[in-house]
C-alpha cells in the first residue's frame, strides 16, 4: 500500500494530520499543472481544473502510487487542494497588483456573456465556499468536487457514498447559498 | 479575508434551520411557500430573508450561468506573478533562449539559438517541466540519449526533426527540434477554408507520416491538431513524435535497450502504457485504462483529428467536455456519427468548408461516416490496421471508389446497443430492416458497375482459394497418424483459415460461414453464433453477406429480429435468387408452428427463387422439397406429404446423397410425419432403418440423437413403454456426447414420460415445460400429463392441459393427444359431456391425419375407445 493510500484510510478515520498531509503531498503537483496552464495565458476553466485533478489521478494511478480502489479518496481530496491552489495564485497575483484597479484575475462569466459589474472575483467565491464549509462541509465538498475536479453528479456520488439525487438536492441548495451570500 | 460567520451572518444552528427549511420548502407547492415564510419571518427575520433570497435563488437558477460551470481564472499578463521558469535571453546549455513559442500541459517551448555554432540555427527548445524532479537527472540523460537514437532516425518530410537532446547543467533537460513555422492543421484548413475533398488531401499527409513512424515502431501517443501545423506551403509538419514517451515521468523497462531496432522486447517498451501525456479529448479508450499502447491509439486519435476537422467539432455527444464525461463518452464509445453531428446551425463551420451544412451532411454520410467510425472504433482490433489503410481508403473515398472498410462499425454498435437495452420487438424490427436494407443497397449501388465485371472472377478467385484450403485442409488430416474426428478438423479449419485468409476477409467469411453450419448441425449454438458473426462483418461480397446473416438470423433469441433480417434478404429483389431461397426456407420454418399454410407459402416461393437460382443445385432442391412436405404434413395433408418425401428422396439418391446427411434427415422427417399421421409402427421402420445403414456406412461418432428421439416416441405411441425406457437413456447419452442442450432436454422428458407410462410409480417432475423450443415444451409437457395421469391427480392435468392447449402445439398428433388426456381427465372428474366433445374432436383430428396411409394406427382406435365410453350411458 503506498503513501497516500495509507493515508486516505486515514483521513476517512477522522485523522487531521492524515489530511494535512494528503494535502502537502498533492499540492506542488496540481499547483505546477495550473500554473504551466496559466503560462499560456489562458483562462482556467471548471473543465482545466478537472483535467489537471484527472490527469494527476491517471498519472499517480499508473505509477502504482494509487490503486483504482482509491479513486473517490482521491478525487475528493484533489478537488480541495486545486481550490486552494487556484485561490493561492488569484490571491498572489492580486497581491502583487496591490490593489490595482485591473482584476486581472477575476471570474469569468459564461463564455460569450458581458461580465456584469458586480461580477464577485475569484477570492470572493472562495470566501464564500469557505464560509459554507464552515457551516455545511458536505455541501462544500460537492461544490468543490463539481467545480475544481470536474466530476459528474454520479461521480461525486460514488465518492461521497451518497445517492445522486442527494448530490443533486445539495447541489442545487449550495448553489443558492452561493447566490445569496455572493449578493450580501 | 473576513471571517465566515460575518459573510453570511449564520451560526450553524441558524444554518441547520434554513437549511431544513429550504429543503421542506421546494418540495411545496410555490402557493404554500408564503406561509412558510411568514412564519419565520414573525420569529427571525434575518433567516427569513436568507430563506426567500434562496428560494428565490433556485427558482430563478440558470443551466447555463457562470455558476453551473464554476469560476474561471484568467491569466491575462499575470505571467510575471506566478513566472518561476526561464526567461527570454538565458542561457541554456548550449542555447539561448529569444521567445516563448508556447507552454503545454508538460513542457514550455523556445524559440532558441546555439551560442557555440555559427550561423545559428534555429530551433524550437522543449523544456519539460518538473521533470528532472520525478525522473532525476542521472537516469533522466541517459534516456534522453537513448530514445534520442531512435527518433532522430526519424527522417521524414513530414515530420519536424528531433537535433538533440540534453541535460543543462541546473539539471533542466532540453530536445532540440526543427523550428516548424506554420499554423495548427484546423486552423490552418479554416483559415483557407478549405473544402472537404482538400482536407482529406491535405490529411492524406499526416497519414503518410504516421505510417513511416509506425513503420521503424514509433508511436505517437498525442497525435492533436496542435501537434499537426501545416506550413505556408501547405506541407504537414508532424511535431513531439515519440516525445509523448520520452516525457513519461515513469522509467520504461531497461530490457531491449542496447540493440532498440525492431526487436520484440523493444516494441514491447514502445507499447509500454505511459499516461502521463496525452490529451484525454483525443485518447483512445485503452489509453484511459492504462493498458498496453500501440499504434491502434494513434490510429484512434487520426480518427478524432480527422472528425474535428471535417466537423468542427468534438465526436462526443457533450455540451461541457469535462473530463468526467468525457472520460464517460469515450469509454462508452459514445461517438456520434459524422453526417448527423452536423446540424443546420452548423452555418459557419459549413461556411469554413465552403459549403452549406446540408452540403457538408452529404458530403460526410456514407462513405466518410464509416470511415471515421472504423477510425475510432472503441475496439482497437477494429480499427484500421495501419495508417496506410486507412489512407488507402481515404484515396478510394476521393477516386469514387467503394472503401474497405464496410459500414459494419453500425451493426457492431446495434448490437452493442442491444445488448444493453432490450428493445420493444416492433421497433427493434423496423431498424434492422432498414439497416440491412441500407447496407445491400449501398453495397449494391457502389460497387454495381464495377461488379458486373469483377464479381465472376472475384468469386471464382475466393472459390478456387477455399478449395485449395479445404484440400490442404483433408490432405493434412489423411497423413496424420491420428484418428480425425469432426470437431478437431473444424477447430483446425479455423485456425488455419485464420492464418490463410488473414488479408481476405470474403475468403474467412466463406470459411467462417461453413463452420457455422457445421457448429449449428451440432447444436453448438454459441459456436456457430460466434463465427457467423464474425463472418458477418468480414463479408464484403453482397451474397456472401447475405448468406450469412440468413444463418446468423435461425440463432437469434429474438423473433422478430430473426424475421426482420430474414425478410431484409427474402424481399430483396437484387438479391442472390439462391440467398433469397435460403433466407425463405428459414423464414417458413421460423412461421412453421404458428402458421402452417404461411410456412408452405414461404417455401413455394423459395421453390420458385431456385427454378430462377443459377446453379439450381440438386442439394437445395431436395431441401426445399423436403420442407414443403413436411409442412403439408403439419397440416394434415398425409397423402401429400408422403408424395413430397417420395420426390425429395428421389432428387438426393439421383445425386447420390440418399445415404448421405442429408438422406438421413429427409428419412428422419419421414418417419416423424408417420408419426404424426399416427402410423408409428412404419415410423419405428423408417428409424431402426436409418440407424442400419449408419451402422453399415461405418460413419464414426456419436449416433443421431434427433433419430433416437423419434424413435423413442415412436416406441411410446405403439405403447411399448419398457422398450422406451432404454431407448430414451439413449437419445439422451448421444444428445449429451454432442452436447446438443434443445435434444437432451427433450430426451430427458421423453425418459420421464416412458417411465410415467412403465412403472407409473415413479413420480419426477420433468424438465422445461416453459422452453422457448415448442418441440421441447410439447414433449415436457406431455411427460408431465403422463405422470399426473398416473398419479390420478386429475384437476391437476386437467388445468396443465388446459394451459398447453390455449398455447397450441407445435405438430397436430400433440393436440390429438392432449385431447385424449383431457377426455380422461374430464370423465373421471364427471364432467362426461366436455369427455365425449374432446374424445370425438380427437377422433376426428386423428382420423384426418391418419387419411392416406395404410396400417394400424393405434391413436385412431385409442380415441374411437375413449368416445365409446363416454357416450354410452
Amino acid at each position: 500500500m503506498s503513501e497516500l493510500t495509507g493515508l486516505f484510510v486515514q483521513a476517512a478515520g477522522g485523522d487531521a494530520q492524515a489530511f494535512d498531509r494528503i494535502y502537502t503531498l498533492l499540492y506542488p503537483e496540481l499547483e505546477a499543472m495550473a500554473r504551466s496552464r496559466l503560462r499560456r495565458g489562458e483562462r482556467v476553466t471548471m473543465a482545466d481544473t478537472g483535467a489537471l485533478v484527472h490527469e494527476s489521478w491517471m498519472r499517480l494511478q499508473h505509477a502504482g502510487t494509487l490503486r483504482f480502489e482509491d479513486r473517490g479518496h482521491f478525487l475528493a481530496h484533489a478537488a480541495r487542494v486545486m481550490r486552494s491552489v487556484i485561490t493561492d495564485i488569484a490571491r498572489r497575483s492580486q497581491a502583487q497588483r496591490r490593489g490595482g484597479d485591473l482584476a486581472l484575475v477575476t471570474l469569468d462569466t459564461a463564455i460569450g456573456e458581458q461580465v456584469a459589474a458586480d461580477d464577485p472575483d475569484v477570492l470572493h467565491v472562495a470566501e464564500a465556499i469557505d464560509a459554507l464549509a464552515a457551516l455545511d462541509s458536505r455541501l462544500a465538498q460537492v461544490v468543490e468536487m463539481r467545480w475544481f475536479a470536474g466530476l459528474t453528479e454520479a461521480d461525486i456520488a460514488a465518492a461521497l457514498g451518497l445517492t445522486e439525487r442527494t448530490v443533486r438536492r445539495d447541489w442545487e441548495k449550495a448553489r443558492a447559498f452561493l447566490t445569496v451570500a455572493l449578493r450580501r | 479575508m473576513k471571517p465566515a460567520a460575518s459573510t453570511t451572518g449564520l451560526n450553524a444552528a441558524q444554518w441547520q434551520r434554513v437549511s431544513g427549511l429550504f429543503d421542506a420548502a421546494r418540495e411545496l407547492p410555490p402557493a404554500d411557500r408564503p406561509a412558510l415564510l411568514a412564519q419565520l419571518q414573525a420569529q427571525d427575520p434575518a433567516l427569513a430573508a436568507w430563506l426567500r433570497d434562496m428560494l428565490a435563488a433556485h427558482a430563478s437558477a440558470r443551466s447555463d450561468d457562470w455558476l453551473e460551470r464554476g469560476p474561471q481564472l484568467s491569466a491575462g499578463d499575470i505571467d510575471d506573478a506566478i513566472e518561476d521558469g526561464p526567461h527570454a535571453g538565458v542561457q541554456l546549455g548550449p542555447w539561448r533562449l529569444h521567445e516563448r513559442l508556447g507552454s503545454g500541459g508538460m513542457a514550455s517551448v523556445w524559440r532558441a539559438t546555439r551560442v557555440d555554432a555559427l550561423p545559428a540555427r534555429e530551433v524550437a527548445l522543449k523544456l519539460p517541466l518538473g521533470l528532472a524532479h520525478t525522473v532525476g537527472g542521472a537516469r533522466l540523460a541517459e534516456r534522453f540519449a537513448r530514445e534520442q537514437a531512435i527518433l532522430a532516425r526519424l527522417e521524414h518530410p513530414y515530420i519536424a526533426r528531433l537535433y538533440e537532446t540534453g541535460v543543462a547543467e541546473d539539471g533542466t533537460p532540453w530536445l532540440a527540434m526543427e523550428c516548424v513555422h506554420g499554423l495548427p492543421i484546423d486552423t490552418w484548413c479554416d483559415q483557407r477554408r478549405l473544402d472537404v475533398p482538400g482536407r482529406l488531401r491535405l490529411y492524406l499527409q499526416v497519414l503518410d507520416a504516421v505510417q513511416y513512424a509506425h513503420a521503424r515502431l514509433v508511436i505517437h501517443r498525442d497525435l492533436k491538431p496542435s501537434n499537426i501545423f501545416v506550413t505556408e506551403g501547405g506541407q504537414v509538419r508532424l511535431l513531439d513524435f515519440g516525445i509523448a514517451r520520452l516525457l513519461a515521468a515513469d522509467e520504461v523497462p531497461t530490457a531491449g535497450q542496447e540493440a532498440p531496432a525492431l526487436t520484440q522486447a523493444h516494441q514491447r517498451t514502445l507499447t509500454q502504457a505511459h499516461q502521463r501525456a496525452m490529451t484525454p479529448a483525443y485518447a483512445a479508450p485503452e489509453q484511459l485504462h492504462g493498458q498496453a499502447l500501440t499504434t491502434a491509439v494513434d490510429i484512434y486519435a487520426l480518427g478524432v483529428v480527422l472528425y474535428r476537422l471535417l466537423v468542427g467539432r468534438s465526436p462526443y455527444r457533450l455540451k461541457i467536455e469535462t473530463p468526467a464525461q468525457l472520460e464517460q463518452a469515450i469509454a462508452s464509445a459514445d461517438v456520434q456519427r459524422a453526417s448527423s453531428a452536423v446540424t443546420s446551425e452548423a452555418a459557419d463551420t459549413a461556411a469554413l468548408r465552403s459549403t452549406r451544412p446540408s452540403g457538408l451532411r452529404r458530403a460526410l454520410a456514407g462513405d466518410l461516416d464509416t470511415l471515421l467510425e472504423k477510425a475510432m472504433a472503441h475496439d482497437p482490433a477494429r480499427r484500421y490496421a495501419s495508417a496506410a489503410a486507412m489512407a488507402d481508403d481515404i484515396t478510394r473515398h476521393l477516386q469514387g471508389r467503394p472503401l474497405t472498410a464496410r459500414p459494419d462499425a453500425a451493426l457492431y454498435r446495434l448490437r452493442k446497443y442491444l445488448a444493453r437495452h432490450r428493445l420493444q420487438a416492433a421497433a427493434l424490427a423496423a431498424v434492422l430492416l432498414s439497416l440491412t436494407v441500407g447496407l445491400g443497397a449501398a453495397t449494391w449501388q457502389a460497387g454495381e458497375a464495377r461488379r458486373e465485371r469483377n464479381v465472376a472472377r472475384a468469386e471464382a478467385d475466393r472459390g478456387n482459394a477455399i478449395n485449395f484450403f479445404f484440400a490442404d485442409l483433408l490432405e493434412e488430416a489423411a497423413r496424420s497418424d491420428q484418428p480425425i474426428n469432426g470437431s478437431a478438423l473444424v477447430a483446425r479449419a479455423e485456425t488455419l483459415a485464420r492464418r490463410e485468409f488473414k488479408d481476405q476477409p470474403d475468403a474467412l467469411a466463406t470459411v467462417l460461414l461453413a463452420m457455422g453450419t457445421v457448429h449449428n448441425s451440432a447444436g453448438r449454438l454459441p459456436e456457430a453464433r460466434r463465427v457467423l458473426e464474425e463472418a458477418l462483418l468480414l463479408a464484403r461480397d453482397a451474397t456472401l453477406h447475405d448468406d450469412v446473416a440468413c444463418d446468423l438470423a435461425l440463432l437469434l433469441e429474438d423473433r422478430q429480429c430473426a424475421l426482420a433480417m430474414l425478410n431484409a434478404v427474402a424481399d430483396r429483389r437484387d438479391a442472390n435468387a439462391r440467398s433469397r431461397a435460403a433466407c425463405l426456407v428459414y423464414l417458413g420454418d421460423l412461421q412453421r408452428a404458428a402458421d402452417a399454410p404461411r410456412a408452405e407459402q414461404r417455401y413455394r416461393q423459395a421453390l420458385a427463387e431456385w427454378e430462377r437460382s443459377s446453379t439450381r443445385s440438386p442439394h437445395d432442391h431436395a431441401t426445399i422439397v423436403g420442407r414443403l412436405a413436411y409442412v403439408q404434413a403439419l397440416q394434415g395433408h398425409t397423402a401429400q406429404a408422403l408424395a413430397g418425401y417420395q420426390q425429395a428422396l428421389g432428387i438426393a439418391n439421383r445425386v447420390g446423397r440418399d445415404a448421405s446427411t442429408m438422406g438421413q434427415a429427409l428419412h428422419n422427417r419421414l418417419g416423424r410425419t408417420l408419426l404424426m399421421a399416427g402410423v408409428p409402427q412404419q415410423a419405428l421402420a423408417v428409424f431402426d432403418q436409418i440407424l442400419q445403414d449408419r451402422q453399415r456406412s461405418q460413419r464414426g461418432g456419436a449416433m443421431p440423437s434427433d433419430v433416437l428421439i423419434n424413435r423413442t416416441q415412436a416406441l411410446i405411441d405403439l405403447g411399448r413403454a419398457a422398450d422406451a425406457v432404454p431407448a430414451a437413456q439413449q437419445a439422451l447419452d448421444a444428445a449429451g456426447a454432442t452436447q446438443h442442450d434443445i435434444r437432451a432436454a427433450q430426451a430427458r422428458c421423453l425418459l420421464q414420460w416412458a417411465q410415467a407410462l412403465a412403472t407409473p410409480a415413479v413420480m419426477e417432475r420433468p424438465g422445461d415445460t416453459d422452453s422457448p423450443d415448442a418441440l421441447v415444451r410439447a414433449t415436457c409437457t406431455l411427460a408431465r400429463a403422463q405422470q399426473l395421469r398416473a398419479g390420478q391427480r386429475w384437476p391437476e392435468l386437467l388445468a396443465l392441459l388446459n394451459a398447453a392447449m390455449a398455447r397450441g402445439w407445435p405438430e397436430p398428433q400433440w393436440a390429438v393427444d392432449a385431447r385424449l388426456l383431457r377426455a380422461q381427465a374430464h370423465g373421471q372428474l364427471g364432467q362426461r359431456a366436455q369427455a365425449a366433445d374432446d374424445a370425438r374432436a380427437a377422433r376426428d383430428e386423428a382420423r384426418r391425419l391418419h387419411d392416406g396411409t395404410h396400417g394400424t394406427a393405434p391413436r385412431v382406435t385409442a380415441a374411437e375407445d375413449m368416445l365409446a365410453r363416454y357416450t354410452q350411458r
